[in-house]
C-alpha cells in the first residue's frame, strides 16, 4: 500500500471507528468479540483498499463486515459459548444499555440479527441491505418480518431505558 | 400484541440507545487496524509468490528430467532463483548461492536430487524462518509464526535459531511482553531453549519498510539502482537488501537509514528480478 493509501485508511478508520465499533457490538453482543470483527473485516479492507472506488470505503467495510460476521459464526457453532461476556462495560449505564440491547438480540438466527441492525440501526433499504449482504431482497423480507415476529414479544415489554424507552 | 409498524418503531428507538454508548477506549485501534492489514498484505503476496516458486520449481526439476532423459549419473539443471546442492555418486558438489539468495540473513532452500534426478527439497531443511533440522522446538515456533505476524506484529521482531541443531531458539522482542513470553513458552516444546532479546524494529516495521523498498524498486532503477531481493534480516533487526548500482550501499542507507537496511552490493547488471521471496 502506497503511503498516501495508508494514511487515507488511517484516517477512514479514525473517523469511522466508534460506528464500526458499535454495529459490531449490536452484532456479536459484546465489546471483545466486535473489536475482533472489526479489526479483521478492517484488515480485508486494506489488502483491498486501492481497489475500492473513492467514496465506497465505508458500504465495502459494512459488506466486509457482514461477510465475516457470518462466515464466523458459521464456524462459532462448533465452539462451546458462554453467555457471560468478557469485560464490563465502562459504567453503569453503559452497563445497562449493553445488557438490553444483548438481551433484545439474543437467540436471533444470525442473519436476521445481521438484517435487524442494517435495517433499523442503520436505516438501510431492503435493496441495499440485499447488496450488501448478497442475498435475495424477498429473502431480506421475509428475514425481517420473522425477526420482527420473533422480537414482538420482547418489544411489548417495557424493559428498555434512556433513549429507547417505550413511552 | 404488538401491531406490526409499531414494533419496527419500538426496535428502531430500542436500537439507537446503541448512539449512547461509547466503545471501551483503545487508543491503539487504528494502530492495530494498520498493522493487521500490513500483515495480511504480506500473507497473501507470500502465498502467491510461494505458489509461483513451487510451480518454477516443479517446471525446472521436470523440464530437466525430460531434457536429460533420465540418465544415471546425470547432473541436474536447477531453477535460476535457487542454490542447489546436487549429490553425485555418493559425493556432495555444491554451487555457492548467489548474492541474492545469501543476501538477507536467511539462507535459501537447498534441492538435492531425488529419484530420477528430479531436484526435491528435502523435508523440513528451509523455511522462511529456519535454516537446518526439523526439531520439534523448531516447528513449534513456526507454528506460533502466523499469531507472532498478525497480532504480536508491533511487538515481535524476529526469531532465529542460536546454533546448527534448531534446539535453542531465539525470540526478538521490541520489548519485554510477559504475557507474549509466557505464551511463546508455553507453547515450545522446551521451554528453557528458548531465549528472550530485545530488537529495536518491531516485524511489522520492517515488514512495512521492505515493502516500500519494493514499491520504490523501479524508481530506484531509473537512477541506477537495481534491486535484487529485500528480506528481512532478524538476526540483524535489520531489512537486507541486495542490489547492484553506483553507490547502493550509501545511496540506500541513506534514503532508508542506516540503521534500518543492509545493502548487499551485486555486480553492475545482476538482478532485477526479485529471485527470492520477500520478507514476510
Amino acid at each position: 500500500m502506497r503511503r498516501t493509501d495508508e494514511e487515507a485508511f488511517r484516517a477512514f478508520v479514525t473517523e469511522r471507528q466508534t460506528v464500526l465499533r458499535r454495529r459490531a457490538f449490536l452484532l456479536c453482543g459484546n465489546w471483545a468479540d466486535g473489536d475482533e470483527l472489526v479489526q479483521e473485516a478492517l484488515a480485508r479492507v486494506y489488502v483491498a483498499w486501492h481497489r475500492i472506488t473513492p467514496g465506497a470505503e465505508a458500504a465495502y467495510t459494512r459488506r466486509t463486515m457482514m461477510n465475516v460476521y457470518l462466515n464466523d459464526q458459521r464456524k462459532r457453532r462448533r465452539e462451546v459459548l458462554t453467555d457471560q461476556t468478557p469485560e464490563p462495560a465502562v459504567t453503569d449505564h453503559d452497563r445497562e444499555l449493553a445488557l438490553t440491547l444483548t438481551e433484545l438480540l439474543k437467540d436471533l438466527p444470525d442473519k436476521q440479527r445481521a438484517v435487524i441492525v442494517l435495517r433499523f440501526w442503520e436505516d438501510l433499504t431492503v435493496p441495499q441491505i440485499a447488496e450488501c449482504t448478497g442475498v435475495a431482497e424477498g429473502t431480506i423480507k421475509s428475514q425481517i418480518s420473522r425477526a420482527l415476529a420473533a422480537l414482538r414479544d420482547r418489544l411489548a415489554e417495557p424493559p428498555l431505558t434512556g433513549a429507547g424507552a417505550v413511552p | 400484541m404488538t401491531h406490526p409498524d409499531q414494533s419496527e418503531q419500538q426496535l428502531r428507538r430500542a436500537l439507537r440507545t446503541m448512539n449512547d454508548l461509547e466503545p471501551p477506549t483503545d487508543e491503539l485501534f487504528v494502530q492495530r487496524a494498520v498493522i493487521r492489514g500490513r500483515a495480511r498484505t504480506n500473507r497473501r503476496r507470500n502465498t502467491l509468490i510461494a505458489a509461483a516458486a513451487a510451480l518454477v520449481v516443479v517446471a525446472g526439476g521436470g523440464g530437466a528430467w525430460l531434457l536429460q532423459g533420465g540418465l544415471p549419473g546425470a547432473t541436474t539443471a536447477s531453477p535460476a532463483s535457487a542454490p542447489e546442492v546436487m549429490s553425485d555418486q555418493g559425493s556432495k558438489s555444491g554451487a555457492d548461492s548467489d548474492a541474492g539468495g545469501s543476501a538477507g540473513g536467511r539462507e535459501q532452500p537447498t534441492l538435492s536430487a531425488g529419484p530420477d534426478n528430479v531436484p526435491v527439497r528435502p523435508p523440513g531443511v528451509a523455511s522462511d524462518w529456519f535454516v537446518g533440522p526439523l526439531t520439534p522446538q523448531r516447528a513449534a515456533i513456526e507454528g506460533l509464526a502466523p499469531e507472532l505476524t498478525t497480532s504480536w506484529s508491533a511487538v515481535f521482531s524476529g526469531a532465529w535459531a542460536k546454533d546448527d541443531t534448531n534446539e535453542h531458539i531465539v525470540v526478538a522482542l521490541t520489548h519485554p511482553d510477559l504475557a507474549l513470553e509466557r505464551w511463546i513458552s508455553a507453547n515450545v516444546r522446551d521451554a528453557a531453549a528458548v531465549e528472550f532479546v530485545t530488537a529495536t524494529h518491531s516485524y511489522a516495521d520492517k515488514a512495512a519498510l521492505a515493502e516500500r523498498i519494493h514499491a520504490d524498486s523501479p524508481a530506484l532503477a531509473t537512477e541506477g539502482i537495481v534491486i535484487s531481493t529485500v528480506t528481512q534480516d532478524y538476526r540483524a533487526d535489520r531489512v537486507a537488501v541486495a542490489a547492484s548500482g553506483t553507490d547502493a550501499i550509501a545511496r540506500l542507507q541513506q534514503r532508508y537509514g542506516a540503521d534500518w537496511v543492509t545493502v548487499t552490493p551485486l555486480p553492475q547488471g545482476a538482478g532485477g528480478t526479485f529471485a527470492t521471496p520477500p520478507p514476510r
